[in-house]
């Protein structure tokens, strides 16, 4: 893969853009790891691994429900690093490697959010009179630093995953043994994730039957 | 209403102030600037109605233009701030709790699962292409419903709440997710062990079997996205380390 300037542009306004849609901006799934790592497939020119790899980091980020003040993930950027890791390599040996790379950014990303969240306190803070007196102009202003802030945060963290990315491809290849194992670790823990978040969001009992029901049908489906 | 499209774009960047302190009342407060300019002929009543549309709240970002436009509907008929200040209280708990079962564990799992399951057979990316555009579609809809439900509601929003059919429609969607990821896990299972083999279908049922495990008995020490990378790491020191 050539590390042109415009692919590296590209991945850092993807990987910022995609930061900005965990919370900030549209909220529109940019940020889930399919639709991250297939973008960055793109981006790379090897749509297999975005899609590989992606995939399995949405079976992790499955399980997790981003409410109110908890701390959740950010997968945005991480699957930037963890495609351009794994691109244009086997990915039968790469994966594992990748999906690591992933969930441990997708966790720095997931801190850095709450930085800024405190950063975004002290800034209403400082206006918090004006805040009290029903000051529009105030209200606006701070709203659009709280957004410049998070363009800070997903740019950070974009610059860091595609760095760590590169650097890994400079990383010479694991056996292919070591490879495969890692691969299979993954995808173990992936499906952990997965089901611990399906049957957790089962609360009632019929949800718990279409569970059930899915797993039978996508079972046959597997074997026909 | 006036402001009503302009609010609504800014419901599209809801929670960019977010903080531990007022959660999404900054972006509450924005958002409901455009609503509240009628009120700007009577400057006193103008800036209390914004100090207040400012203050702590917090619901789903997908819901929370019902409580936007209910507050706002509320200030200009001239309701007592004690009351819209109430209204907004009392409408964080059903919209956070209903807007969650209905995309977070609704409408994103059944359409990831539907996804994935498509993948895992066609192997296309077209498919995320899909994906998203259904699932934008479907939040900027509910989205600009919201609005329209709290500013045709006003005060009155929790029995047009009650009538709308959300609570319903959540069961429905999450039956459906359920469904949606049972079903693609098999097929993703395949997916992968066609070239890794047999060691990735007993991973599988191995890591599923410890996930649902660890739900059943409600306790989390750890998380799989936690222990994963510890395990990767390990395995490979102890590879090197033989190798």
């Amino acid at each position: 893969m050539n590390a042109t300037v415009s692919v590296v542009v590209l991945l850092l306004v993807w990987g910022t853009f995609a930061g900005l849609d965990l919370a900030t901006l549209l909220q529109g799934l940019l940020t889930r790891p399919l639709v991250s790592g297939s973008v960055t497939g793109v981006i790379v020119g090897d749509v297999e691994a975005g899609l590989r790899i992606g995939a399995v980091l949405e079976l992790f980020a499955l399980d997790v429900v981003p409410v109110g003040g908890s701390r959740y993930p950010d997968y945005g950027a991480a699957t930037v690093a963890a495609v351009l890791s794994g691109a244009h390599t086997d990915w039968i040996e790469s994966l594992g490697l990748s999906v690591g790379i992933g969930l441990v950014l997708a966790r720095l990303g997931g801190d850095m959010v709450v930085v800024l969240r405190r950063i975004n306190a002290r800034t209403v803070g400082a206006k918090a009179d004006l805040l009290a007196q029903g000051d529009a102009r105030a209200v606006a202003e701070v709203h659009w630093a709280g957004f410049r802030h998070d363009i800070v945060r997903s740019a950070l963290l974009a610059v860091l995953a595609v760095a760590v990315g590169f650097a890994v491809r400079a990383l010479p290849a694991l056996d292919p043994g070591t490879g495969r194992l890692l691969g299979v670790i993954a995808l173990g823990g992936a499906f952990w994730a997965v089901m611990h978040g399906a049957v957790a969001s089962a609360r009632h009992e019929r949800r718990w039957r279409w569970l059930v029901g899915g797993l039978a049908v996508g079972l046959v489906a597997a074997l026909v | 209403m006036r402001g009503a499209v302009r609010s609504f774009f800014r419901l599209l960047i809801f929670q960019a102030s977010w903080t531990y302190e007022r959660l999404q009342g900054i972006g509450m407060g924005y958002t409901s600037a455009p609503l509240l300019e009628p009120l700007k002929d009577d400057p006193e009543r103008y800036r209390a109605a914004v100090a207040r549309s400012a203050e702590y709240f917090n619901a789903n970002p997908y819901l929370a233009g019902i409580a936007v436009g209910a507050a706002a509907k509320g200030e200009l008929e001239g309701s007592p701030g004690a009351t819209v200040r109430r209204l907004r209280t009392a409408l964080c708990g059903p919209l956070g709790s209903l807007g969650d079962q209905l995309f977070w564990i609704g409408v994103v799992p059944a359409l990831t699962g539907a996804a994935l399951a498509l993948l895992a057979v066609k192997h296309n990316a077209w498919i995320v292409v899909g994906l998203v555009v259904v699932y934008n579609a479907i939040r900027l809809i509910t989205t600009w419903w919201g609005l329209m439900v709290g500013l045709g509601s006003g005060l009155a929003v929790g029995a047009a709440l009650a009538k709308s059919g959300l609570r319903a429609t959540a069961t429905r969607i999450g039956c459906a997710a359920g469904f949606a990821v049972g079903f693609a896990l098999p097929l993703v299972a395949q997916w992968y062990a066609h070239p890794l083999g047999p060691p990735v279908l007993m991973a599988g049922v191995a890591g599923g079997g410890l996930g649902t495990l660890a739900a059943l008995v409600q306790r989390r020490v750890f998380s799989a996205a936690t222990v994963t990378p510890v395990v990767l790491a390990a395995a490979l020191l102890l590879r090197w380390g033989f190798g």
